[in-house]
């Protein structure tokens, strides 16, 4: 057979056999969401100020241990169950890093090497480009997902069932996107070798774009991608490793057609680009100043 | 189709999605994809997506027919393709980043004994300074690379193996190379334990170990094929 078929299929069913059970889990809190928060209640708890909304959506993850494969359905149903939309973006962001088991990862990943301030630069530097997209992105999205979202059950049912009833409908609603994504995830590593990403790293100005880009077709899960960064550190200047960091768990191959199958283009088209911008400014800025 | 057909065709796909996952991990063969420590995460994972598939038995609103579809596509190559790792090819395509997987720090080897050192422990050796390993022993297993891009004399080969952190989307090959009178003979993939004791060349102004071979013995696949350092 084709070496780079296999090769393909290889990626390919790694990324998918990595990536599904995270987005179970997913499926599984998002479906807890909606049958277990009172939206009213919900309402009530999250302030009604955008920029506050969004810093809200950002630290929730704390409470939400999901990546982004699971963050995706998990934002759509508090959208869904009547938060407001900023919370939910910025949940989706930045719930895949500012979450306990990542936190953890990183610090053990990072401290012994370059002390807390590489760990407090991407727990902060997530925040704050989250928070900043999450504010400004639109309210009324064409949001195919959370529009659609509704289920219907007995009322004499087992409330187990009623749960994987709304878990399995999430979970399939979001799959098709993973392994849309997933598949393109794989091709990309096959067709475009990493080194061409690497070789534009000796540049100081192309190497926080190059390893931006590199994170997205890597679609490495957050939860261990502190390690790879780590590796990376030896021969990336410090600050492209930071954008590394901090751009892919919120933007990867397999998460984009997520966020479009659960918010629409109209939302997730400019959710790449600020997100993009703030990122690769803010670590350039970071880079020029010494900062890390 | 009918909507009785469809739920039927969807717990079907579900069902077995939920047997490739489980019987794949019951086997070790789910390790040629994902780090062992997702196993017990892909055991619940299984239980869940069959019990999506029992309650899709009666479900009165069926997903969109492209989502049952895109759900058919990992499920048809999991079953069409044999269970492989990630081989020399892919290799070929990392050269410019070979060990590069070793990470700024310098964790210590499990042990200073390097008869015991894999591939792994020796590009961690090889980022610091090789030199004072020369003429040390080396015992490695890895699979055979032969390729015109390596640069490689006649008399050399090259013998890798894939480190793993997540899954094979991230995975990055370490390898050495060996000399060895009949070096041709190894087609690539080719599993082999090497012994013989550490040379180090400069040729390219930065030393490089190469392992001069005493011994090259073919052996079967090992169950997991990747490093977890």
């Amino acid at each position: 057979m084709n070496a780079t078929i296999e090769q393909f299929v290889v990626i390919f069913l790694g990324i998918f056999y990595e990536a599904v059970p995270f987005l179970t889990i997913g499926a599984l809190v998002s479906a807890g969401i909606h049958l277990f928060i009172d939206p009213v209640w919900l309402m009530a708890k999250i302030p009604r100020n955008r920029t506050l909304a969004a810093l809200a959506g950002g630290l929730i993850g704390l409470f939400f241990p999901v990546c982004e494969c699971g963050s995706v359905p998990a934002a759509r149903s508090f959208i869904s169950r009547g938060a407001p939309a900023p919370f939910g973006y910025a949940f989706a962001l930045a719930a895949p890093v500012i979450n306990p088991i990542v936190l953890i990862s990183t610090s053990v990943a990072f401290v012994g090497v370059t002390g807390w301030g590489f760990v407090w630069w991407r727990i902060g530097l997530t925040l704050l480009v989250a928070v900043v997209t999450a504010r400004f992105l639109p309210l009324q999205a064409s949001q195919p997902g959370v529009a659609d979202h509704s289920h219907t059950h007995s009322d004499d049912e087992l409330p187990v069932l009623t749960w994987l009833r709304h878990a399995s409908t999430d979970w399939l609603d979001m799959v098709r996107f993973l392994v849309f994504g997933a598949a393109l995830a794989a091709a990309v590593q096959v067709f475009v070798p990493n080194g061409w990403f690497m070789a534009l790293t000796d540049n100081p100005w192309l190497a926080v774009p190059a390893m931006m880009a590199l994170a997205v077709i890597m679609a490495i899960c957050s939860t261990v991608d502190a390690f790879v960064g780590l590796a990376l550190l030896r021969t990336i200047a410090p600050n492209a490793v930071l954008a590394f960091l901090v751009f892919g768990p919120m933007i990867d191959l397999k998460s984009i057609p997520m966020f479009i199958g659960a918010f629409g283009t109209r939302v997730t088209v400019p959710m790449i680009a600020l997100t993009a911008i703030l990122t690769a400014a803010a670590c350039l800025i970071i880079g020029a100043l010494g900062w890390v | 189709m009918g909507i009785a057909s469809r739920r039927i065709f969807l717990s079907v796909v579900l069902c077995t999605l939920a047997g490739i996952l489980s019987y794949r991990t019951a086997m070790g063969q789910m390790a040629l994809y994902i780090h062992p420590r997702y196993e017990l995460l892909v055991y619940g994972c299984a239980l869940v997506v069959f019990l999506f598939g029992a309650v899709s038995w009666s479900t009165t609103s069926l997903p969109p027919r492209l989502s049952t579809l895109f759900l058919c596509i990992p499920v048809c190559i999991a079953v069409a393709f044999a269970p492989k790792p990630l081989g020399s090819a892919a290799l070929v395509s990392q050269l410019g980043s070979l060990n590069a997987v070793v990470p700024a720090t310098q964790p210590q080897a499990r042990t200073t004994d390097t008869q015991q050192w894999n591939l792994y422990e020796w590009a961690l050796a090889s980022t610091v300074d090789i030199t004072p390993y020369a003429g040390s022993t080396a015992v490695v297993e890895g699979f055979v690379v032969q390729n015109d891009e390596l640069g490689l004399p006649e008399d050399q080969f090259m013998v890798a193996r894939y480190v793993l952190k997540c899954c094979t989307a991230d995975a990055g090959g370490v390898g050495m190379r060996i000399a060895w009178g009949n070096a041709r003979q190894f087609r690539s993939d080719q599993w082999v334990r090497v012994s013989g004791t550490i040379s180090v060349e400069s040729s390219t102004g930065v030393p490089r170990p190469l392992i001069v071979a005493t011994s090259v013995v073919p052996i079967e696949q090992p169950g997991r094929p990747y490093l977890i350092p």
